[in-house]
């Protein structure tokens, strides 16, 4: 086994320990929903722009014209993910609503509360500029997509692909392009903060599990076809594709494939509640694939040559 | 003592950069009431119980805990100490009824686990879990039945042992059970929840900074006598324990430092939340929060400066 898998395999175990302590905590009524609500915009709001901040920064200015077909491979494979998520609600024969929230949940993954923390454990050196690059593709497709998708009715809500992550993403980028390079006791802990995201991320998505609950999956079976598909089916197709084009180094190609491997995007179970749609079938995907990538990316990246 | 100077003068800058972030954070509407909130309280109710569980699980065996009897009932002493000078001081600022209550616990309690407990671990590496684990012992009996108890405006009033029952509380107990079981810390498990517990840190002192962010100064200027918190809690307390402790012979020189970091620490954020549900001053204790967490960046490094000279 590699350097790289071992860790993998100590993060899942890690990711598993977190997300039982989070479930715990709300099971025993530590934390209300507006308390795990608002622990929630903590993180996406404060903790993940620091970390993509100080550690984008830390890239090296002579490797971004290298990350161009990362970057493009980026879209690809989110291209590759949709399609699959399309062609798979199809052939299970979903009706609307719930074959967009199918294409939602099993095309898009969750890369800012479980793709970027991996990243950063499995490649602390080296991820920077990938991450960078990953999350402005990331925003762009999650909110064109999501809000069609998710809304009957919808439009690309282009006005949120400005968000704190990506503003973020361009702060990082440019203090990097400026090689302004900190290294003061502001900075450093601002660094420190932001490597802390993945114990508040795991801990809250076990809250969500917790009190979203399982009923949702017993009375939709079907939800379960999101498992193969979105953390094996489509992982595989993408690594098979991307990889067979040699335009990624392996490095590069382990972080696209670890990407694509991630549990569905929670954002789309909110959107689906306020706007009326299939939300059930939503929650229930992101809990069920949230659980078992705890499995399958261990064994598909092993799978692949990790 | 002058890498404990220097060290100070670390962590004040790591507080200032998280306090920043959640001012800021805050005033620029990235995050609301309802995120200050469920931050707090992911912080009391998860994380520093983690932090806790950790320290006293690892603290090296229940006769190590034991040979900390002297160092626990020195803990007690400073904080009876604290809160009957903090009667006293408000007794001189004529002070009365729900305000003098109020002035004494946001004087005699400290901010051990948002700040005290993170100062502990940095400024001694060596024995600060060990004092923590202890510390959490003590405060976790004292805090949570007097604060409450002289707050209280029921004529009435006993003390509430249920209180007790906190998650920083059964923290330090599982922790307790682990370590007469003698359980191996170096599992995966524990060192998540030690490395959970870690971030403690961030999460209080941004916690700290939003709610500096979301309450108003403005009321300071009508009731001026809030400001003399300043000197009594941050400069007169910390130096009276150091000075009434430093003479016993059976505590250490660092023992007796333990003592000073604990006490130079701001207020109890916890006492504005309990003012509240007893309907006592609540003005008085947030403020009194709000003012020595801020103030505390400066008087800090000074007090540890003054006892490395003195």
């Amino acid at each position: 086994m590699t350097k790289e898998f071992l860790i993998l395999l100590q993060q899942m175990k890690l990711f598993l320990i977190l997300i039982i302590a989070g479930a715990l905590a709300q099971k025993l009524k530590l934390l209300s929903d507006d308390d795990i609500d608002g622990f929630a915009q903590v993180n996406i709001r404060v903790m993940t722009p620091i970390m993509l901040i100080t550690v984008i920064s830390q890239g090296n200015r002579s490797e971004i014209g290298r990350m161009m077909p990362f970057f493009l491979c980026a879209f690809l494979s989110m291209s590759i993910s949709l399609s699959i998520a399309y062609l798979s609600g199809r052939l299970l024969r979903l009706k609307q609503p719930t074959r967009n929230i199918h294409m939602g949940v099993t095309g898009l993954g969750n890369a800012a509360m479980v793709g970027y923390p991996l990243l950063l454990s499995i490649f602390p050196d080296s991820s920077a500029l990938a991450i960078a690059v990953y999350a402005i593709a990331d925003s762009c497709v999650v909110w064109t997509a999501v809000p069609i998708l998710a809304d009957p009715s919808g439009k690309a809500d282009f006005k949120r692909i400005i968000n704190p992550i990506t503003i973020s993403a361009f702060i990082g980028v440019l203090i990097m392009l400026l090689d302004i390079k900190p290294d003061n006791i502001v900075w450093n802990t601002l660094t420190e903060f932001g490597l802390t995201i993945k114990y508040a991320c795991l801990l809250y998505i076990g809250m969500d599990i917790s009190r979203k609950g399982l009923k949702k999956i017993l009375g939709r079976l079907k939800v379960l076809s999101v498992i193969p598909i979105k953390l094996i089916i489509t992982p595989l197709t993408i690594f098979f594709i991307i990889n067979s084009l040699g335009v990624l180094s392996h490095e590069l190609m382990m972080m696209i494939s670890i990407m694509s491997m991630t549990p569905s995007v929670m954002c789309i179970t909110m959107v689906a509640r306020t706007t009326g749609s299939d939300d059930n079938y939503a929650t229930g995907a992101m809990i069920t694939t949230t659980l078992a990538s705890l499995v399958t990316i261990p064994v598909v990246m092993h799978f692949i040559g990790l | 003592m002058t890498s404990y100077f220097s060290i100070i003068i670390n962590q004040v800058l790591i507080f200032a950069t998280m306090l920043g972030v959640g001012l800021i954070a805050y005033r620029i509407k990235l995050i609301d009431d309802k995120t200050v909130d469920g931050v707090g309280k992911v912080v009391t109710r998860i994380l520093l119980p983690f932090l806790v569980l950790s320290a006293v699980a690892s603290g090296g065996g229940i006769d190590v805990i034991l040979s900390q009897l002297p160092f626990f009932i020195c803990i007690l002493l400073a904080q009876t100490e604290q809160i009957a000078l903090g009667r006293l001081t408000g007794k001189l600022l004529k002070l009365k009824g729900d305000t003098l209550n109020v002035h004494t616990v946001t004087m005699g309690f400290s901010n051990n686990g948002f700040i005290g407990y993170p100062l502990l671990l940095a400024l001694f590496p060596e024995g600060g879990s060990l004092a923590l684990a202890v510390y959490s012992l003590a405060d976790g009996l004292s805090a949570w039945t007097v604060v409450p108890y002289i707050l209280d405006t029921d004529e009435n009033k006993k003390i509430e042992f249920k209180r007790l029952l906190t998650p920083v509380t059964m923290g330090t107990l599982i922790g307790l059970i682990l370590l007469i079981l003698r359980v191996d810390t170096g599992n995966i498990i524990m060192q998540t929840i030690k490395s959970a517990g870690a971030t403690s840190k961030y999460f209080a002192l941004l916690y700290i900074g939003a709610d500096i962010g979301r309450k108003s100064l403005k009321t300071i200027a009508k009731r001026p006598v809030i400001l003399s918190t300043i000197p009594i809690k941050l400069v007169f307390m910390p130096l009276v324990v150091y000075l009434s402790f430093k003479w016993l012979p059976f505590l250490t020189d660092i023992q007796v430092k333990m003592l000073t970091v604990i006490s130079m620490t701001p207020s109890l954020v916890a006492v504005s939340v309990l003012a509240n549900e007893y309907r006592s001053d609540t003005e008085y204790a947030s403020l009194t929060v709000l003012l020595t967490s801020i103030a505390c960046l400066v008087t800090m490094p000074f007090i540890i400066w003054i006892i490395s000279n003195f």
